[in-house]
């Protein structure tokens, strides 16, 4: 029994920060195909929640409908695209941020 | 119930029961091995063939017989149960110790009835859960086991070598069994009408099961003070579940956009609000617990 967990007798805390942003992308996908059930039952009941824009887009992915492994899929998706975001914003704060007067290559403006 | 084999239906419950057999079977192969270390070359040979045989075996007549236990009242909530239990222990850090404690045999019959006891208790979670993964479908329950049966007799050392290459796989192995779990329990036929009535309990029972079984992974994520949440969390979202069960038994207004009476009234009350004195107890519990436990280490 649970060879796996005797392998790595601390997946939890060795698993990187990219694996772990996958399975958790894969775990927001499975609630939200739980949750879009009850979603678009409500958007047919009422109507301040159809009025919802955000809602009203999951509620159209029909994410109910989806297997796991478009699920899976989803998820590794979104996980590729909050990294990309984050290092895209990394990039672009860091260029947003003054470099140290006292650096010898610091460009005066 | 049988699947079309190219739906996506179909294609995902096989990745499931291949998840749940690189996570759940790898080690039977372990137990053959230390089992035999101990004999002559020629019967190692004969307890490796044996003992696989057995494994197999042994694992064949348990997924037929969950197939029939799942089909009994009730038995799929005990079986999502324990699937909760096995994920929550799949993630459940491990400081020291953990490594198979197995009796070197020192007979070929002592050797093979070891092998037969240790596959029949390793074995029962495993088959659980390709039960619940497989819908029914009596072709995925055997690709489930043509699938195990490899990584029984080749796979422990190919199991640990993927699981340090990418321990993500088992943080995925943890979250598609609670995610089994959750299927075994609304498909339960006791859970179903009711479950169809209430339609907020679905959401609330996925993210019990979820902040259950995924709690080791992310309380180590969290500050020393805010542990409690693992607690805290779960224990809110029953208390929200057990007021939609309570609706059907005492017969009161569970919305409340339709609240109309004082006891309605007092009843969203104690739903919304009612568990904070229970959350604060826990709370000063919990303090003097850390506190005494943080003054005897001194």
């Amino acid at each position: 029994m649970l060879l796996a967990h005797h392998a790595r007798k601390n997946a939890v805390r060795e698993t990187s920060r990219s694996g772990q942003l996958f399975v958790a992308c894969v775990v927001v996908m499975l609630l939200l195909s739980v949750f879009s059930e009850t979603w678009e039952l409500a958007s047919l009941e009422a109507e301040f929640l159809a009025s919802d824009v955000t809602l009203e887009f999951l509620g159209s992915l029909g994410l109910r409908h989806w297997s796991l492994l478009e699920l899976v899929l989803a998820g590794g998706g979104l996980a590729i695209i909050l990294s990309t975001l984050a290092t895209v914003g990394a990039l672009v704060l860091r260029a947003m941020t003054p470099a140290d007067r006292r650096r010898p290559d610091k460009i005066p403006i | 119930m049988e699947m079309d084999i190219l739906s996506s239906g179909f294609l995902s419950a096989l990745l499931v029961i291949v998840l749940i057999d690189l996570v759940l079977a790898g080690d039977n192969a372990l137990v053959i091995g230390l089992v035999a270390r101990h004999l002559p070359r020629d019967t190692q040979r004969k307890v490796i063939f044996w003992g696989t045989f057995a494994a197999v075996a042994v694992r064949a007549v348990m997924a037929i017989g969950v197939v029939w236990l799942l089909k009994i009242p009730g038995f799929l909530v005990l079986g999502g149960l324990a699937l909760i239990w096995i994920a929550r222990k799949l993630l459940d850090p491990q400081e020291g110790g953990g490594d198979h404690k197995v009796a070197a045999a020192q007979t070929l019959a002592g050797a093979i009835r070891t092998v037969v006891i240790a596959d029949a208790v390793m074995g029962i979670d495993n088959v659980l859960a390709i039960g619940g993964a497989a819908h029914g479908s009596m072709l995925l329950i055997v690709l489930g086991l043509l699938i195990s049966v490899p990584i029984i007799v080749w796979g422990s050392q190919l199991v640990i070598r993927l699981v340090e290459r990418w321990p993500a796989v088992v943080l995925l192995g943890g979250a598609v069994l609670a995610w089994t779990a959750y299927g075994m329990l609304v498909q339960e036929p006791l859970l179903k009408p009711w479950l169809a009535a209430h339609p907020t309990a679905k959401p609330i029972l996925v993210t019990v099961i979820f902040a259950i079984a995924l709690a080791p992974w992310y309380s180590v994520h969290l500050q020393p003070k805010y542990r409690s949440l693992v607690v805290l969390l779960p224990g809110l979202l029953l208390w929200l579940l057990a007021f939609e069960a309570a609706e059907d038994i005492w017969h009161f207004e569970v919305d409340y956009l339709e609240a109309n009476a004082m006891r309605d009234y007092a009843i969203q009350a104690a739903r919304w609000f009612g568990w904070l004195p229970i959350a604060l107890a826990y709370l000063a519990w919990r303090g003097r617990v850390t506190a005494r436990a943080a003054t005897a280490q001194r």
